[in-house]
């Protein structure tokens, strides 16, 4: 297997691993830039920190990487090392080299941290949120570390100096309280086939691209995925995967409903956690957290409820058991009363965000001037929610609760469809109201509706997307004015939304254009529709779930 | 008014709640002192992201400086007034904050430090919700109504600032809440009279006081209902990683957490009155005790830190409390037991990386004296004060097998502490400089500077050599260096390095004076001791305050002015020494 995925685009980790190595640049407030190989910690407390700088000789230039899922290799001239993760808490270190170096510079050390001399075989560190111990197996350590006056280092330098055959082995270990003792006894080859088997064992599960020409972007996804899982720590009390390992180190609610969506077939059992995740963090109000992360459950805001709109793939699959289905009706019915009871206050029937963070896109959310915003999206998942619920009861034979449903549904589309015909009625959407320049693709998520919308303005939905510059085409790339963004989210909804419409062609178009996208331009959170720019971060799970979703699942439906 | 219910130096709030009022002039900001807050009354929230710097919006009657108001400070109750002008604030219960008063101008709320998504918005004229915080907050009127202004920042992400002005009805008045919530308000309920909140809060304080240590002077009465509102307003309870124990608060001015030494000291006036809050603060900690035996260094509502870990001082306290003649439930005695072997095994299995026998700190932060001038030089110290804590532990190991275990065991435990009291004699004792001293773990270099740390030991006096003993006392006595006006400073005064307030160099400190005062006791020096309690005893009512530390020499209050260690040792104190 050759050099798969730059380090700068996807951080190199491991399967439930809250350590990383990423190539970042450091920006600091003077303006000046060290870019490098960061070893960092995806804590909360430490998102926002590179921790330490890995390099041969403490100058970055001319360090070439190769990367592999399970390794790593750095190489300067003549010297070499390879880096793999023998265990979720170790990075190993292996290779030949006159010495190598993990660096905390001034800059990023803050008030309490500290690195400790132990032996020449052991220097001790704690820095972030876990405390850690560098041990070397072949070759000697050095700390150059002076003692401050912030009860802290003023910067940790530790040098791991080879062996008289010239190799160095040398381990680094996270822990929460203390260093245990317990050694490595495997070979570095061992370790690395172990992580490498893990791979390939996730990859089997997944299965491949249905689609060869996209063959490449879809393993990609598979590998982000793999990549992005994070084992039970704190509040993430189940195995699953992150939104991102790159800026995001929590898991938001729309990203792990997405990620379902793409695993259910592959491993329903960490599907499954992506939902019970939060459907057991749900409130008796009904609402879910907006995001979890290891120590925090984020109650600020409420995001949309695309469950409706995920869990009718499902069905349709035919991949719930009873009583997933009645875990999901329980935890959905009083998702979908929440929005009914608490986030309609102007008696029209719509549901509101109260927040431009309840859209999960604050940026480029509908935010101007009204805080409390009916928007269009939120309502189509919400109604597709109420059609799931009345889908769901059916299958469990329930009729008192299919009518209930039936009857909502039909009272909340009553008020959304002159909303909606509003919109496709201007021949640039609401414009004026959001004081864009394009049409943005939040204003197609009702086609997801497909079959619930009148036929009129679906095909008026359909005809204006087509139309509207949304997709992306490689032949035609010429930049026009940006004001929008492209999700992974909006653009299954559509998706999905066309096939239901039976518009089989346009679907495949539709996500066939967004495949591109993303092989060209990464699998960032969001693309800028216009120029096409990537943005957030580039190795997020909702797009790469997406992806993977639309070139196995998706186009295996349609045929 | 209790004069030390004081509105700068002690935060109105009430049991259970994480919502606070504080009065700030010339104040700063939490810990960093370099950061200088604007004049007035706030509310301040003490989640774990807020308890620092999340004071929030300050508040006053409109057309006036928020300062300028007055208070009247009531374990129940705030009142603000100015003029003809007054608003009464209660707890209706723990996340609801009451306002009900005359505002002839009407009230405001202002918040101009606004941070990232910060945002509110108006319902009605009645309602307004803020999302300023951890929780958010529904603003509802009973009289009079509200109207806001938070222009929202898109490039920003936050509002601008948010400015909340509150009418009055047509008679003048205004009646209206401040409630906490998660994800969905569920609409007002407490609409019963302001009046009766007050009386149920009244009543609530009374009960807890008086399960709470009484003085043994009249002259203290004061000083004592201040203690007990410390200790029932900073209780949390069904709180995030705080759990359903009924857990005491470090401080509610913005060290809200638990600590794992601090929580010790509530053994001291709880320990003999009310069993089950005393031990349900170590309990509360030793919940998430690690496999390796460590515990957490502090807990808050939403995060619980292994970065560091505190001195194990658990068996010191209970010993010298079994020695007042309390007789511990043996429940509470037994878990404490197996909780405490686990964390002296952590210190002696994981804690010794020379190999000498004798345990090191990894940062100063684990021997609580964070910056003590002992680690100058280096984090990892093997300081004395904590292999003295653990003999002390496992001379608490054999009093406790004595008594419900074997005399084997008991017999083992005996001479795990004398093999480590001689190794500690030999390591540690300096005959030339008369005292012990901190050695860096490896190296074995000592930092320059005077440190209280090294006569920490003389809570070994009851199996210490007289001549040792002779040489800590005389150490501790010598003019101008640890004694003073106000009892033992943390580095000596006359060092090179004292600073008057400078956290763990210089600054007089709770838990030191415990143990140095019940180390003289033991080791005969009855009249020092009990000198030595007096100072801190009137250091805490000169000071007005019970503070995180006090200024060795002018002794006023230092850092958090309400802090539980303080309140208390010097609850402890005056029951047992104080003079008249």
């Amino acid at each position: 297997m050759g050099q798969l995925y730059g380090v700068e685009e996807i951080p190199f980790s491991k399967n439930g691993s809250a350590l990383t190595i990423q190539k970042r640049k450091q920006v600091c407030h003077d303006g000046e830039i060290d870019c490098g190989y960061y070893l960092r910690a995806l804590y909360e407390d430490d998102r926002d920190r590179l921790l330490f700088r890995l390099s041969f000789d403490g100058s970055m230039s001319e360090i070439e990487e190769t990367r592999k899922p399970h390794k790593l290799t750095l190489r300067k001239g003549t010297q070499s090392i390879a880096i793999c993760f023998s265990a979720t808490d170790t990075i190993r270190f292996s290779g030949i080299c006159q010495r190598f170096e993990l660096y905390m510079s001034p800059k990023e050390i803050i008030k309490y941290n500290a690195a400790m001399y132990y032996d020449s075989r052991h220097v001790g560190v704690n820095t972030y949120t876990r405390k850690g111990i560098v041990y070397a197996l072949k070759g000697e350590i050095s700390l150059d570390a002076p003692w401050g006056e912030n009860e802290s280092n003023t910067y940790i330098r530790i040098v791991v100096h080879p062996n008289e055959s010239g190799e160095m082995d040398f381990v680094y270990k996270e822990f929460r309280t203390e260093f245990t003792r317990d050694y490595l006894t495997s070979t570095f080859e061992e370790d690395c086939l172990s992580v490498l088997e893990d791979y390939h064992s996730f990859c089997k599960r997944i299965g491949d691209c249905v689609v060869p020409e996209l063959s490449d972007v879809f393993s990609k996804a598979r590998f982000i995925l793999w990549n992005n899982q994070q084992e039970p720590n704190q509040l993430i009390k189940r195995h699953i995967i992150l939104s991102g390992k790159q800026k995001l180190c929590e898991i938001r609610h729309v990203d792990s409903l997405l990620i379902m969506l793409a695993m259910m077939k592959a491993d329903p059992s960490l599907a499954w956690n992506q939902y019970v995740l939060f459907s057991d963090s749900q409130d008796d109000s009904g609402a879910m957290p907006s995001w979890i992360g290891s120590y925090k459950i984020n109650n600020r805001w409420v995001n949309p409820p695309i469950e409706g709109m995920i869990v009718a793939e499902f069905l349709r699959q035919d991949v719930l058991n009873r009583s997933q289905m009645e875990t999901i009706f329980d935890s959905l019915s009083r998702q979908v009363e929440f929005w009914l009871l608490y986030r309609e206050t102007d008696g029209d029937g719509l549901v509101e965000y109260f927040h431009p963070k309840d859209c999960g896109l604050e940026e480029y959310s509908p935010f101007v001037g009204n805080m409390r915003t009916p928007s269009l999206e939120l309502n189509t998942w919400l109604i597709l929610s109420v059609d799931c619920l009345e889908r769901i009861s059916e299958e469990l034979n329930r009729p008192a609760q299919t009518k209930y449903w039936r009857d909502k549904r039909e009272n909340l589309l009553t008020a959304f469809l002159p909303a909606v015909s509003k919109v496709i009625c201007r021949d640039v959407p609401n414009i004026e109201k959001r004081g864009m320049a394009l049409p943005i693709c939040l204003d197609y998520v009702p086609i997801a509706l497909g079959e619930l919308l009148p036929l009129e303005i679906s095909s008026k939905l359909v005809k204006n997307l087509m139309s509207s510059g949304l997709q992306y085409n490689r032949e035609n790339l010429e930049k026009t004015s940006v004001n929008s963004i492209l999700c992974a989210a909006w653009v299954i909804s559509i998706a999905l939304g066309l096939l239901r419409l039976g518009k089989v062609e346009e679907a495949e178009d539709w996500i066939f254009a967004y495949c591109h996208l993303v092989s060209d331009k990464g699998f960032y959170a969001v693309h800028r529709e216009g120029d096409w720019v990537g943005m957030g971060d580039s190795a997020f799970s909702a797009t790469a779930a997406v992806v993977l979703y639309m070139l196995r699942d998706f186009v295996e439906g349609v045929e | 008014m209790n004069r030390f219910l004081n509105l700068n130096k002690m935060a109105f709030t009430t049991y259970g709640s994480s919502m606070t009022i504080v009065r700030k002039e010339n104040a700063t900001m939490g810990f960093n002192t370099s950061v200088k807050v604007p004049d007035g009354y706030y509310f301040h929230p003490i989640y774990d992201e807020e308890m620092f710097h999340g004071l929030l919006f300050r508040m006053g009657f409109e057309g006036e400086p928020s300062i300028g108001m007055e208070y009247e400070f009531l374990p129940e109750s705030l009142r603000l007034f100015r003029d003809l002008n007054s608003v009464e604030l209660c707890f209706p219960n723990r996340t609801t904050l009451r306002f009900s008063g005359r505002a002839k101008e009407g009230f405001f709320f202002l918040y101009d430090q606004t941070r990232k998504d910060d945002d509110a918005l108006q319902l009605d004229r009645k309602h307004a919700e803020l999302n300023i915080y951890t929780k958010k907050c529904m603003l509802y009127m009973f009289k009079g109504e509200l109207s806001l202004e938070a222009p929202w920042d898109a490039k920003k992400g936050r509002c601008n600032y948010l400015y909340v002005h509150f009418s009055p009805d047509e008679n003048g008045e205004l009646d209206f809440c401040l409630e906490e919530y998660d994800r969905a308000w569920k609409g007002a309920w407490c609409e019963g009279s302001f009046e009766s909140y007050v009386a149920l809060r009244r009543k609530d304080f009374e009960q807890y006081r008086r399960t709470c240590l009484k003085p043994i002077h009249s002259r203290f009465e004061e000083a004592f209902e201040a203690c007990a509102y410390m200790a029932w307003s900073s209780t949390m309870f069904d709180n995030g990683y705080i759990g359903n124990r009924e857990t005491i608060l470090i401080s509610k001015n913005w060290m809200a957490m638990t600590a794992s030494w601090d929580n010790t000291f509530n053994l001291l006036p709880f320990g003999g009155v009310n069993q089950r809050r005393a031990f349900d603060q170590l309990f509360v900690i030793m919940d998430y005790q690690e496999p390796t035996g460590a515990q957490p260094d502090w807990i808050t509502s939403h995060r619980y830190n292994h970065s560091y870990v505190k001195p194990p001082v658990t068996g010191v306290l209970l010993q010298i409390l079994m020695d007042d003649g309390i007789e511990f439930e043996h429940e509470y005695l037994k878990k404490t037991y197996h909780y405490l072997v686990k964390t002296i095994e952590f210190w002696m299995r994981y804690r010794d990386y020379d190999s000498d026998g004798i345990p090191e700190y990894g940062h100063g932060n684990d021997s609580g004296a964070d910056n003590s001038t002992v680690f100058d030089l280096a984090p990892n110290v093997e300081a004395p004060d904590l292999t003295a804590y653990i003999i002390a532990d496992y001379d608490f190991f054999a009093r406790y097998e004595r008594l419900f275990g074997t005399l084997e065991k008991a017999a083992e435990w005996e001479k795990k502490a004398d093999d480590l009291y001689s190794l500690l004699l030999q390591h540690s004792f300096d005959p030339k400089r008369k005292k012990f001293v901190s050695l860096i773990s490896g190296s074995h270099c000592i930092a320059p500077g005077d440190c209280l740390i090294d006569y920490i030991p003389i809570i070994l006096s009851y199996r210490m050599e007289s001549s040792i003993t002779k040489n800590l006392v005389e150490g501790l006595k010598q003019k101008d260096r640890f004694y003073t006006r106000w009892g033992f400073s943390s580095e000596s005064v006359s060092s090179l390095k004292y600073c008057r307030d400078s956290y763990w160099r210089g600054p007089i400190w709770a838990p030191w004076v415990f143990f140095i005062v019940e180390g003289l006791r033991q080791a005969g020096e009855i009249e020092f001791a009990t000198e030595a309690a007096n100072k801190y005893i009137d250091l805490c009512l000169h000071a007005g305050c019970f503070a995180e530390n006090h200024d060795a020499l002018n002794g006023i209050g230092l850092r958090d002015t309400s802090y539980s260690w303080c309140a208390n040792v010097f609850q402890y104190f005056v029951n047992k020494y104080a003079n008249g």
